[in-house]
């Protein structure tokens, strides 16, 4: 057991870590971590530690794509480098844990420069939820002096839009914010909706922030385009062998505190943290390696598993 | 000029600053005040007595412009009065016909909430899932007399955003027994298949059929719609707006900011505006069923309410 390793699982569990890149990049750095100071003695015992911990990392949050691309590809490397020496193993994972963290900075600043593209002087956009995809692409629009109006959606529970809200703002572009309830309102206002991703599934559904799939019916009933900022490695491998993307649910206390619930007899929360955007819903899904329609979703996982 | 008996100054006071309010309450105050005015007349001439009632009127019309329940409720009177000004003999007779149509609008209210439980109640199946989106007693009507005739529902509460009315739901429900969970607002679509029936409420319908709700209603009505699942809204016969036979556009209230962020909060965010408005449009397309208490109507069928109950437009 090493305390740090444990802290960033517990964090991941309790969502002090949240978004999908950062959850991904602190898995990575546990198994960094792990790698540093395993007590294993050969290079058997420390291959079963690190799958163990990436078992357990996944486990903390199952419905993120990024975080289990991130460890399994780390333990690929591992399973693949056959018999090695310890030393050897050890350093193969530290550095395959900071080549997935590089990958996923390039993958950002590459979606804000192609989704950039996809955004003209003059658009109003609405976002849902907190992506640092989107704020990469909304960053690169500010950069370039494009005048862009920005709707925010609170997104309860978590009210993460207020942070979205003040991000966007410290670029210097304007935010409306409203109520996630409001956007079927404002959506004739709107040029573009831009939201980030979880997970993408094989079928190029989304899995996002609660609500997202709202917004995006909405959009669609609208004829305003849905456009979803995600690098590749959001996309879910085990959707292709028709595994679904399991919906976790958050804490009740999010919604009711407990001193309103222990009022309320018979009352039930339910509080899934994300759904799923379905395909024909979404326009087009920026990734790092272009811009695909949600149905190239399958034709890029198959290269991605290709190698 | 003429003056407000006192009782009626002071019910028109409690209505402006929100000391009587909810729809039924309001109208009901509102017709109330007008039977008092009608009964403390000192007029002598039936044109005097129209005087003053329209004053009356005027001065109740003018304490909360959006609400469509107080106007319905003092047009159901003056209405009343307009129409028998010709044929009644004395300023007794017509204050007559003031009392009774007010009498018979409050009794009517009062019986409304009732008779729409039972009739939708009918529309209830045991076993069936119901979502629901804000707090109103109609609604609640409904589901808690379909629980006491047996059927085993159960039921999703949306919070409702920003003020959580859903939280009053969600208790009312709970204290009768019946099984809630609370959801946020945009979970409504993830759990719409789980759903057998929407059932909402109305501030106010258009002659279209359109039904002015609590916010997020319309996107609600839009999952159940791509979802296959029936939309009924529960509504009084005064939520019916005559305006929009004539075209007028129900006016959405927007509120203040600080229902969604706190001011401090809100300070901090440069370039950050909020907008808050409190009610949408859900269009009639969406809708399967109108619960009034005259019956079950299609959408389609408002404007034969409207017209029913105001005929065309005299005033």
């Amino acid at each position: 057991m090493i305390k740090e390793v444990e802290e960033i699982i517990r964090k991941i569990k309790a969502k002090e870590i949240a978004g999908a890149d950062d959850t991904a990049i602190a898995s990575a750095r546990a198994l960094s971590i792990l790698a540093k100071r395993s007590e294993a003695k050969t290079a058997k015992e420390f291959q079963k530690e690190v799958k163990n911990t990436a078992n357990r990392l996944i486990d903390a949050r199952p419905s993120s794509s990024s975080l289990r691309n991130c460890v399994s590809s780390i333990i690929r490397e591992v399973e693949a480098a056959g018999n090695v020496k310890l030393v050897n193993l050890r350093n193969l994972v530290e550095a395959s844990a900071s080549r997935f963290v590089e990958r996923i900075n390039e993958a950002k600043n590459r979606v804000g420069e192609i989704g950039s593209k996809r955004i003209r002087d003059g658009d109003v956009i609405l976002t849902h939820g907190f992506s640092t995809t989107v704020l990469a692409i909304l960053k690169k629009v500010a950069e370039e002096g494009k005048s862009v109006h920005v709707f925010v959606t609170e997104a309860r529970p978590e009210l993460k839009g207020r942070e979205t809200a003040q991000k966007i703002s410290e670029l210097g572009l304007p935010v409306t914010l409203i109520i996630d309830s409001a956007v079927r309102v404002f959506i004739n206002e709107i040029d573009h909706v831009l939201i980030g991703a979880e997970a993408i599934a094989v079928n190029g559904a989304v899995i996002s922030k609660i609500g997202a799939a709202v917004v995006a019916a909405i959009a669609h009933e609208a004829r305003v385009r849905t456009l979803v900022a995600a690098g590749t490695y959001k996309l879910s491998p085990e959707t292709v062998i028709g595994e679904l993307v399991e919906i976790e649910e958050g804490d009740r206390r999010q919604i009711l505190d407990s001193d309103v619930l222990a009022e309320m007899k018979k009352v039930d929360v339910r509080n899934p943290l994300y759904d799923v955007t379905p395909p024909q819903y979404i326009d087009a899904i920026i990734t790092e390696k272009g811009i695909i329609p949600p149905q190239g979703a399958y034709l890029m996982l198959r290269q991605m598993m290709e190698g | 000029m003429h003056a407000l008996p006192e009782k009626v100054e002071e019910i028109t006071q409690d209505i402006k600053t929100m000391k009587i309010r909810g729809a039924g309450k309001i109208a009901r105050a509102a017709v109330g005040a007008l039977k008092i005015a009608a009964e403390a007349s000192k007029a002598e001439t039936i044109n005097d007595f129209i005087d003053e009632m329209d004053f009356a009127a005027k001065s109740l019309l003018q304490t909360r412009p959006t609400a469509v329940s107080l106007p319905n409720g003092v047009r159901f009177v003056m209405g009343r009065l307009i129409r028998a000004k010709n044929v009644v003999s004395s300023v007794n007779d017509l204050r007559k016909h003031a009392t009774n149509a007010a009498d018979e609008f409050i009794e009517n209210s009062r019986m409304a909430v009732q008779r729409i439980g039972e009739f939708g109640a009918k529309r209830i199946k045991d076993g069936d899932v119901i979502l629901t989106h804000c707090h109103s007693s109609a609604v609640v009507a409904i589901i808690k007399k379909a629980w006491e005739q047996g059927k085993r529902i159960r039921v999703y509460s949306t919070e409702t955003r920003p003020r959580f009315q859903g939280r009053i739901t969600a208790k009312t429900l709970g204290e009768a027994g019946i099984p809630v969970a609370m959801i946020v607002d945009s979970a409504a679509r993830h759990f719409m298949n789980e759903v057998d029936k929407v059932i909402v409420g109305a501030d106010a319908i258009a002659a279209n059929g359109a039904v002015v709700n609590k916010i997020g209603t319309s996107m609600v009505a839009l999952a159940a719609h791509e979802a296959g699942v029936l939309f009924f809204v529960a509504a009084e016969t005064y939520k019916f707006s005559p305006e929009t036979m004539v075209g007028e556009l129900i006016v959405l209230e927007e509120r203040a900011s600080s229902e969604i962020i706190s001011p401090e909060r809100l300070k901090t965010m440069e370039n950050v505006g909020v907008r808050n408005p409190s009610f949408d449009i859900t269009p009639a397309e969406y809708i399967d069923l109108i619960i009034t208490e005259k019956g079950i109507i299609p959408p389609q069928g408002a404007i034969s309410i409207l017209q029913e109950i105001y005929g065309y437009f005299s005033f």
